[in-house]
């Protein structure tokens, strides 16, 4: 996939693990899980919302784009 | 689902029936010899009418059991998944199938037949089978884009 989630360094940086993070956005480790691992279709921007707020970032912190 | 699991015992019945009919062509061997033998200079295909016959309902049977195994799994992992749009597939091409041949069938006995008004009545049956097969079939498409909805939908976070 071209987008990349960022997600595994931000929650190193911000000392949070996964089952915190999926707890306060209120989704399941799975999801999050699934999220982390570039499996996901599409975030909804109400998730992306809640995610930045949670890890005090911007979308551009989570999400990157490369060339295949 | 209450109209599915409506649906499910329709064709049990039916599925039930059948295998009554097939007992039937066992412990009544001889009566149906019997007739058999009596008509078969009087109808088109002969003595062969039987074998056709029983051939037709082996395949539609056939179809049956795949409606209900669809039918089924459809009740207990719910509507679009991989293995009912595939089961809807195959038992739409089987009725389909079933129907057009006994049609193709029952249109040459109708051409040499005397008793047309009732093989008309019997063409009009079979080529339902062959619409509902149809009807099957587009819904079976339907089914493969509800999956893939939903497949995108369960993967979007």
């Amino acid at each position: 996939m071209s987008i990349i989630i960022n997600l595994d360094v931000i929650l190193a940086q911000r000392k949070m693990k996964s089952k915190e993070l999926a707890e306060i956005v209120g989704i399941t480790e799975a999801n999050l899980s699934i999220l982390k691992s570039g499996k996901a279709k599409a975030v909804r921007f109400s998730t992306l919302e809640a995610i930045c707020k949670a890890l005090d970032c911007q979308p551009g912190d989570i999400l990157e784009y490369t060339k295949n | 689902m209450v109209k599915i699991k409506i649906l499910l015992g329709i064709i049990t019945l039916l599925i039930v029936v059948y295998i009554l009919h097939f007992l039937s062509y066992f412990f009544l061997a001889d009566y149906f010899a019997e007739i058999s033998k009596s008509t078969e200079s009087k109808i088109v295909f002969g003595k062969y009418n039987l074998v056709i016959g029983l051939i037709q309902s082996i395949v539609i049977f056939f179809g049956l059991i795949i409606s209900f195994k669809c039918m089924y799994e459809i009740i207990k992992r719910g509507f679009f998944t991989k293995t009912s749009k595939k089961l809807m597939y195959v038992a739409g091409i089987i009725f389909l199938f079933s129907g057009l041949v006994a049609l193709s069938l029952d249109s040459i006995r109708l051409f040499n037949s005397a008793n047309q008004g009732t093989l008309i009545g019997i063409l009009f049956m079979d080529f339902l089978l062959a619409l509902i097969g149809f009807i099957i079939l587009i819904i079976s498409e339907m089914s493969c884009i509800g999956f893939e909805i939903k497949s995108e939908n369960d993967l979007t976070i």
